[in-house]
């Protein structure tokens, strides 16, 4: 009996460890390629990220030297019009999403945005050179900042949503007990409570878009000088990085990988100053 | 206590309910969720400045009965209300009255806690001093918080935390902080759904109390699970079992002499 219980018994505490070390191995493999892509960046790209980087304008290939100070401004430009355009709208229709769980147009828009949030990226493009590029009769950064702002709609508007519902209903009942309209108590109190979440949703999608080249290929289409206008074409991080690294020039390929670190920490750096805004989520008493 | 000074003190009490006047008066009142009748017919005046108190087994349409004297009861989906419900001589379910209103002046404080947790102390209690300001009334916020918060029996305890979050408070304060939230509107009416049925037995305690001090001042409906806690506060307490008011009394008539056997064989335990 005793010899039994015991055999049973290391049977058992085998298999546990075995699994707990499968599960161990599988997370440290989920994080590899992220890791070697940061080694192999930093490697490459270290040598040609200078101050000279920062502050100058791209120079022609041969000359040396040069930066990318108008593409990362300008990234910083289109990625920023792309929130103004499409965290509104998402947000809006998250919270309408949520509070209107079964409605048919409810059913039928979240169906939309998983659509959307498949479409690929050089379809998004395709759009919003369609709708402002051809109208325009030129490129534009405006162009790029609708592509872009068009796939930031459908991450914001569902992990807007799963925020949202996650608010206890309580909540929203004791604000109606208050006497909160309907809107006040969405806008007021849930809204706040799931701002935190929502903030990352949106910390996901800007991160995303801020990486895309096919979208802006022709829409912002890119610029080897100075533009703040919208109006105009806007150089971009990932434009700059496509472009060097299909070219045949060496330093032009050291300052893609520069340009890939740089884009990279911008979105880290983003990320960690939301947070930090975020972070304590706990809002001033305004009334 | 002797059989006839019981009695002497039931009769007494009763004489005192029936000489307030009615703050608000059911009056026939059906409501529904889909298919299911919670409430049946049930019509019932509720004294001013009094503590009615409200008993039944789960499910028996208690707490939907309190939802309906505030409109809250028609926010579910599929709810449906007919009937009269006066506040002030005025029906709440008349056409012309908006609901937002009924709840600025009909309070109410649930089962667990419900402190908003992106706001402070302060901002909790002054949460609903906003819509009374969009509204157009001159509020004076830090007056309002602390007489609110005072009220509450809860200032001593937070004066010097009114910035913190409220979710730092226990739950016991926090349910005081929701109570106070409620009182800071002036509510003529403030409903109570279990107040007490998440918390330990001190804070129960201290909410009781509460509800005690508040009588004379503010007319209160509560809900409770608890008999010794309606036998305790309430001086006038009604007895719902399937959707229906079998029993409304004198909370010391009703607890020593039920006139239903219904009520009786729930008074003694013998279900729910």
């Amino acid at each position: 009996m005793r010899s039994v219980a015991s055999r049973t018994s290391f049977r058992r505490r085998f298999v546990n460890g075995l699994m707990l070390g499968l599960t161990y191995v599988a997370a440290v493999v989920a994080t590899l390629p992220l890791l070697f892509v940061l080694v192999y960046l930093l490697a490459k790209g270290v040598s040609a990220v200078n101050w000279s980087y920062f502050t100058s304008l791209p120079h022609p290939p041969g000359m040396g030297g040069g930066g990318a100070a108008n593409a990362i401004v300008g990234t910083l430009v289109i990625v920023a019009g792309a929130s103004v355009m499409g965290v509104p709208i998402g947000i809006g229709a998250g919270i309408y999403l949520a509070e209107r769980k079964g409605a048919p147009l409810a059913v039928f828009v979240r169906f939309l945005a998983d659509v959307l949030n498949g479409l690929p990226s050089i379809v998004m493009g395709i759009f919003a050179w369609e709708l402002v590029v051809v109208p325009m009769g030129h490129f534009s950064a405006l162009a790029g900042a609708l592509a872009l702002g068009a796939m930031m709609i459908p991450t914001v508007t569902r992990t807007t949503e799963e925020m949202v519902r996650v608010v206890p209903s309580t909540l929203r009942e004791a604000a109606l007990a208050l006497g909160y309209t309907r809107w006040r108590t969405s806008l007021r109190i849930v809204l706040p409570t799931a701002l935190a979440g929502i903030v990352t949703g949106v910390l996901v999608a800007l991160a995303r878009v801020a990486g895309e080249t096919a979208p802006l290929l022709f829409t912002a289409f890119g610029n080897d000088f100075w533009s703040l206008s919208l109006n105009q074409p806007m150089n971009a991080l990932p434009l700059q990085i496509f472009n060097y690294a299909i070219s045949p020039y060496d330093d032009w390929h050291a300052q893609a990988f520069a340009g890939a670190l740089v884009l990279i920490a911008l979105v880290l750096i983003i990320s960690l100053l939301a947070r930090a805004a975020t972070g304590r989520g706990f809002a001033r008493a305004s009334e | 206590m002797p059989a006839s000074e019981a009695l002497a003190r039931a009769r007494a009490d009763a004489a005192d309910l029936a000489a307030q006047p009615a703050r608000m008066e059911v009056r026939e009142l059906n409501a529904h969720f889909g298919a299911v009748h919670a409430v049946k017919d049930v019509s019932m005046p509720i004294p001013e400045n009094r503590v009615t108190a409200v008993i039944g087994p789960s499910g028996c349409g208690k707490s939907t009965f309190l939802r309906t004297l505030n409109r809250m009861h028609e926010t579910a989906p599929t709810a449906r209300i007919s009937g009269t419900v006066l506040l002030d001589g005025q029906d709440i379910y008349a056409p012309a009255v908006d609901p937002v209103s009924v709840r600025r002046h009909v309070g109410m404080v649930f089962q667990r806690p419900t402190a908003f947790p992106t706001k402070s102390v302060r901002g909790n209690v002054a949460a609903g001093l906003g819509v009374l300001r969009s509204a157009g009334e001159r509020v004076d916020v830090d007056e309002r918080v602390e007489e609110a918060l005072r009220r509450a029996a809860l200032w001593d305890e937070v004066k010097d935390r009114l910035d913190v979050s409220a979710l730092e408070l226990s739950g016991g304060q926090q349910q005081r902080l929701c109570i106070a939230r409620a009182l800071a509107m002036n509510p003529g009416v403030l409903l109570l759904d279990e107040p007490t049925a998440s918390l330990d037995p001190l804070s129960t305690e201290k909410v009781e109390e509460l509800v005690r001090q508040l009588r004379e001042e503010i007319t209160v409906v509560m809900v409770t699970h608890n008999m010794e806690q309606a036998a305790r506060v309430s001086d006038q307490t009604g007895f719902f079992l399937h959707g229906e008011l079998v029993e409304l009394s004198t909370t010391s008539l009703l607890f020593t002499r039920p006139r239903d056997p219904r009520t009786e064989a729930y008074i003694t335990g013998r279900f729910g």
